[in-house]
């Protein structure tokens, strides 16, 4: 192997590898998690939760549909006047959608 | 079970954080044109030989005969994780596994022996490859229609052309061959990259390759949803930015270093679909077996360890295609254009690169 080459190899593990986020751990969160989501008007956003952090979903819709968080296989149902409330506790990390079925996107949960 | 982007799956990877992102386009950025100025100025990777190669057949009748086992809830994991990507990691580490396994291919023994056509060069396999991951990312209920055809017109093609059929016109052998490539197995890999033979369509091919991996993730974000933009409009518009900018940049070579894009597909092949591999490789090998209601362990996907993973596989792909692509065009650049004539490519597959780890990030 060339010198050139372990030059570079070395400039990737040492700028790449080793520069891997630390597994910082965030201090556990107070309070639960809350957020008003809307099916009719479905603006997706993401929102950071903490691992092992609450979360209370309340999800209003004009039409009857099925809620569900993917991920934690979390269901509910919306219907006009009676909102969905989902509770649940987000205990994996990484990015898990919300969806009102079949296919609308209604948050995207970010827990790290 | 839901039904995900993917077709399976119900998590998706953390964001990458951003300051890993910037470091890591640096880092290309800075490996790339130092690879410029310092690699060596002679080209040194020959064309490697093919070898020849047994026939597998009895292997093949084994796989049809598991394929006939299959619980039939089993299919979309078997199909979106362990072939689609189990057969891509094992090419890259051992070799062209599906050319040995692909059933289909005991229809070119009793071939009618026809010459394939030259000017269909890989364009079938381009298209299967695309309809593949029109099903993967928009259409997973499309899966048991798309393998019937899959199987019909592989079936027709292996009888009329035979084993060129596979080899040219079968999206997923062409996919897997390529990426053998990269198989430390088989000798040197810049010379098997080499070696790649410069057929029409191989850029559509790799262009599907890079444009529907890139469009999953973009298709998962929020923000895309927003848009509310047809699924299929945003994979067809990425493969197509992903064609154009490699003909706009590498014009003056037409296909001849499409090769050196296989190892920036393979290294964000690998980034993107780690942790679908190995959580959701464990719920397909499980309900393979008739399992239903296994829970696979999520320690292989740890954050910290599928970001070390992603940012070292697009790197570790990006610095592989950087050589490849020094040493091709010294071949085919006059002495006088050597320095100057790399600098488009360059800048393409910085520009993949930077691109794929901010899709990480965004995606």
């Amino acid at each position: 192997m060339s010198p050139v080459i372990r030059v570079l190899l070395a400039l990737l593990v040492l700028a790449g590898c080793s520069s891997a986020p630390q597994p910082a751990s965030p201090p556990a969160p107070d309070g639960p998690l809350v957020l008003e989501l809307s099916v009719d008007q479905a603006s997706p956003q993401r929102v950071e939760a903490v691992r092992g952090q609450a979360v209370e979903l309340t999800v209003t819709s004009d039409e009857p549909v099925d809620v569900h968080v993917h991920g934690f296989d979390v269901l509910g149902r919306a219907e006009s006047g009676t909102p969905a409330v989902l509770k649940f506790t987000a205990d994996r990390t990484g990015t898990f959608d919300v969806e009102a079925h079949p296919d609308t996107l209604l948050v995207q949960l970010v827990v790290r | 079970m839901t039904v995900l982007a993917h077709g399976v799956g119900a998590r998706h990877d953390l964001p990458l954080p951003l300051d890993l992102v910037l470091q890591g386009a640096a880092v290309a950025l800075l490996a790339s044109f130092l690879a410029l100025g310092l690699l060596w100025a002679k080209p040194r990777f020959d064309t490697a030989v093919p070898k020849p190669e047994r026939d597998w057949w009895p292997v093949r009748v084994l796989v049809a005969a598991g394929l006939l086992l299959v619980p039939a809830q089993a299919w979309p994991h078997l199909v979106f994780v362990l072939f689609w990507v189990g057969v891509a990691v094992l090419s890259m580490l051992l070799g062209p596994v599906w050319r040995v396994l692909n059933p289909l291919r005991l229809a070119a023994r009793v071939t009618l022996g026809r010459t394939y056509p030259e000017r269909l060069g890989h364009w079938p396999a381009a298209l299967g490859l695309l309809a593949f991951t029109w099903v993967e990312l928009v259409e997973p209920d499309a899966l048991p229609w798309f393998l019937a055809a899959y199987a019909a017109v592989n079936v027709a093609g292996g009888v009329v052309f035979g084993h060129t059929w596979f080899e040219r016109a079968d999206g997923f052998e062409v996919f897997s061959t390529l990426l053998s490539r990269l198989s430390p197995l088989h000798g040197n890999p810049f010379r098997a990259l080499v070696a790649t033979p410069v057929r029409s369509g191989l850029v559509a091919v790799v262009a599907v390759l890079l444009g529907s991996t890139a469009f999953d993730s973009i298709g998962s974000t929020p923000t895309w949803e927003r848009l509310a933009v047809p699924d299929w409009v945003g994979l067809v518009v990425t493969v197509g930015l992903v064609a154009g900018s490699y003909q706009l940049a590498c014009r003056a070579f037409g296909g001849e270093l499409a090769h050196s894009l296989v190892p920036i597909i393979a290294g964000y092949v690998v980034a993107h679909y780690f942790s679908l591999l190995v959580v959701e490789g464990q719920r397909g090998v499980a309900l393979l077996f008739g399992v239903t209601d296994s829970t696979p362990d999520d320690a292989l996907a740890a954050p910290v360890l599928v970001a070390s993973v992603q940012v070292c596989a697009v790197l570790a792909g990006h610095l592989l295609a950087v050589v490849s692509a020094h040493d091709r065009t010294l071949r085919l650049l006059p002495p006088q254009k050597q320095l100057t004539g790399q600098v488009p490519l360059l800048v393409l597959m910085v520009g993949y690169t930077s691109g794929g780890l901010a899709l990480l990030f965004a995606g």
